[in-house]
């Protein structure tokens, strides 16, 4: 009982009534049985088949049953993000005519509903990875430059930074992200705290370009030489 | 003389799968085969002879009844390691070589590792399949297959031999050569369970038979005895003129006896083919 | 002695059989075939798709194969009538079951084998092909273990071990190959739904149904357990201890489904 306990854990709830109907009954036996990593696969298989189509209803529809069968893989979730937020758009903006000659109104609702539905989308993924860097880092990469919400970016962008799995250049954009939002003291803080962290030896780690911006900043702010930062 | 077999009031039903109805294939049968002795098994078909066979395998069990071979129960695995057995239109694994197959059955009954290759070697000269020992058994005819199944079946030295219908598909030489072979095993004091139809073999080389139908036995017995019925005896005469027939008819009568039958004699078919065979063969080594 | 004399028959007759051929080269076909992910362009995770399709060819076919030539190998002694020219000889019954249980569970380890080792050459090839597209500094570090691979392998093949066992049973009381096969096909589809007996039991209100679902949760192998993949295709480390306690527990169906086909094998008459 107990190995099955362990082997269950890994195995996220299936939520089989909101596929109902989507998946044929082999399909359904098989994701019973534990074939879901396997089904997926192949439900995202066909997702770029449609994608390739420029298949809008199709595309939504199975970028949603891949991650209902099988939402632990954040490549899923990252992809079709960007599916969403990206490539639906132009798809819709291009029924209407050419991307120029599109009234700038409808093409900015158009990229915005569909931004809102990405964010949407990585929101439910952070249900079930609640400490993945790269979900918040899309969700606050979305905010910046489609939904122009510098505010919410930033605040993606320092929760992104804050995770384990987060690479060192995180930390680093965020402090960049808040001397360029107009923020210099928050910046200055956040980086003397973050440089201490960073690795010297990984050039990676950027280590050296952060006790620049530090530098940069301590002269921005005229922050006295003895309060100056000593790494 | 001590027993081979003691087969003791056996009787085997099989259910036919309809309310309370079973089929009796083996009826109250008792038997006892002597060792040092080929006993004929003889029966029409249907008559109980592979289901007695297969008790005595421990292929099956009795309904009621006891067998013992060798003083030990036939479902004591142990007791087969005394037997070999020959079944009726053999099948073997046909991927095997005939060497290969006679050393995992060798293996199988036990014939020690640094023995196989010598008791398979012997065997399988035993039975004349030298030059096709290391063909795959898959290509054998049937009456190489007869002999192949011989041979796996006196691998390993066994005191019971079992032959259901070892001459099924032998041609006469062949047939010969097994007959040979069975009473070579007897002079060794071998025991041997013989079940065939040929009767002509069973009167040859049989000491006892026992004829069963419908389950039961019906009769049992030596050969010699059980044949000997009619006082007649056959002389064959060579060279007698005929008119000293009439005076051998009188001297019959003189001594109480009578001329019942008169026949020219002729070779049989057997006698026929043989003759040819041996003649061709020798012709083939003179050229 | 005669059990790995049999075992050994029973693995040479195996691997002649045009139906093992054919399995076994659909299946590398199949693994091989999964570099077609690479038209897709998904970066490091197509090897998340290769393990993923490998893992389910090995599962699928290795499946198949257990029923199938488990089934075949028993019903070609019964029907050939070799196995009375066996049993005839100083051979328990046991000796015979479990001498051709172990013949299949060699069958199934070849199998395995060649399955892993195709899979191990594809993952390396696109492995080295994906890096040689990234700066060697920012390659992610041992993304599929490969170890693992191997373990999920070893695993596997106990799963199916489990799976020719059941089988073995079927086929043991059973008259013919058409209805071990199809039964046993339906055995294996209910192990891997097994689990829902286990949900259904703390959920049950009556106590005979819960009493019911108790009982085949434990009669019947719940084959999730060997359901391992998805530490080796997330890239996470495949637990030593999960390997060994899934392994003992199809270990521990071998034993009892093999002595259950050798007590029902007894009583059968040949």
């Amino acid at each position: 009982m107990r190995v099955w306990e362990e082997v269950n854990a890994k195995q996220p709830q299936l939520q089989l009534k909101s596929l109902e109907g989507g998946l044929g009954q082999g399909i359904t036996i098989g994701l019973l049985g534990g074939f879901r990593s396997l089904v997926a696969d192949g439900l995202w298989l066909q997702t770029n088949h449609k994608w390739e189509k420029s298949d809008l209803p199709a595309t939504q529809t199975l970028i949603k049953m891949v991650t209902v069968v099988d939402p632990r893989p954040t490549y899923f979730w990252i992809n079709g993000s960007r599916m969403i937020a990206y490539d639906m758009p132009m798809w819709r903006i291009e029924a209407f005519g050419r991307f120029e000659d599109v009234p700038l109104s409808i093409r900015d609702r158009i990229i915005r509903e569909h931004s809102l539905l990405a964010v949407e989308y990585l929101e439910r993924a952070l249900l079930h990875h609640p400490q993945s860097s790269i979900l918040h880092f899309e969700i606050a990469t979305l905010y910046q430059r489609k939904l122009k919400d510098m505010q919410k970016a930033l605040e993606y962008y320092r929760l992104a930074a804050l995770q384990i799995d987060a690479p060192f250049y995180m930390g680093g954009l965020y402090g960049e992200m808040l001397r360029q939002s107009g923020q210099p003291e928050k910046a200055y803080e956040w980086l003397i705290t973050l440089h201490p962290s960073l690795p010297r030896d990984d050039i990676w780690a950027l280590s050296d370009l952060v006790l620049e911006k530090i530098r940069e900043l301590e002269g921005r702010l005229n922050v006295s030489l003895e309060e100056r930062y000593e790494p | 003389m001590s027993i081979a077999v003691s087969i003791k009031n056996i009787t085997k039903d099989y259910s036919l799968k309809l309310r309370g109805l079973k089929l009796r294939a083996v009826d109250g049968l008792s038997l006892e085969i002597p060792q040092g002795e080929i006993f004929g098994l003889l029966g029409p078909n249907g008559s109980g002879k592979s289901t007695t066979l297969k008790i005595l395998l421990g292929l099956i069990k009795p309904t009621m009844g006891e067998v013992m071979v060798f003083n030990s129960r036939c479902s004591d695995v142990a007791s087969r390691s005394r037997i070999g057995y020959l079944p009726e239109s053999p099948n073997f694994y046909t991927y095997l070589t005939g060497e290969e197959l006679v050393s995992f059955y060798a293996g199988i009954c036990g014939v020690s590792q640094n023995k196989i290759k010598e008791s398979v070697s012997a065997v399988i000269s035993l039975v004349g399949l030298e030059e096709a020992s290391d063909r795959r058994v898959g290509t054998y005819s049937k009456g190489m297959l007869q002999r192949i199944g011989l041979a796996q079946a006196l691998v390993h030295d066994p005191d019971l031999i079992i032959l259901d219908e070892p001459m099924a598909g032998v041609d006469p030489l062949g047939a010969i050569k097994i007959t040979k072979v069975i009473l070579k095993l007897k002079e060794r004091g071998k025991t041997v369970l013989l079940c065939t139809h040929l009767l002509a073999h069973v009167e040859e080389i049989c000491d006892r038979i026992a004829i069963l139908d419908k389950g039961k036995l019906i009769l049992e017995g030596s050969v010699e005895s059980l044949l000997r019925e009619t006082k007649e005896e056959t002389f064959l005469v060579k060279g007698l003129p005929a008119e000293a027939e009439d005076e051998l008819q009188q001297w019959l009568k003189s001594k109480g006896a009578s001329l019942t039958t008169e026949r020219r004699s002729s070779r049989n078919l057997e006698e026929l083919f043989l003759e040819k065979i041996k003649n061709q063969t020798k012709g083939e080594e003179i050229g | 002695m005669k059990l790995f004399l049999i075992a050994r028959n029973t693995l040479k007759e195996a691997i002649r059989q045009k139906l093992f051929h054919f399995v076994v080269l659909l299946s590398i076909g199949l693994i091989v075939g999964s570099l077609f992910f690479r038209e897709f362009n998904f970066g490091v995770s197509e090897l998340k798709f290769i393990v993923d399709f490998g893992f389910g060819a090995m599962t699928f076919f290795g499946s198949m194969l257990a029923v199938v030539v488990t089934a075949q190998l028993f019903f070609n002694e019964i029907d050939s009538r070799t196995v009375q020219t066996l049993l005839s000889k100083p051979v328990h019954r046991a000796e015979f079951i479990l001498g051709k249980f172990l013949g299949v569970l060699f069958v199934l380890l070849f199998f395995m084998a060649l399955m892993a080792i195709s899979l191990l050459a594809v993952l390396a090839f696109r492995e080295a092909s994906i890096y040689s597209r990234i700066s060697e500094d920012i390659r992610p570090e041992g993304w599929i273990r490969y170890g693992d691979v191997v373990l999920f392998s070893v695993v596997q093949w106990v799963k199916l071990g489990v799976i020719s066992a059941l089988t073995l049973l079927i086929a043991s009381f059973s008259r013919s190959n058409l209805y071990s096969v199809t039964m046993s096909f339906l055995l294996v589809i209910i192990c891997h739904l097994q689990y829902l007996t286990l949900e259904g039991w703390s959920t049950a209100s009556s106590w005979v149904v819960k009493g019911l679902l108790f009982f085949l949760s434990y009669l019947l192998p719940n084959f999730q357990i060997f359901n391992l993949g998805d530490w080796v295709a997330s890239g996470e480390i495949l637990p030593c201890s999960l390997v060994l306690k899934a392994s003992a527990y199809g270990i521990v169906y071998w034993i009892g489904l093999s002595y259950l086909a050798v007590y029902s094998f007894s009583k059968r008459e040949i």
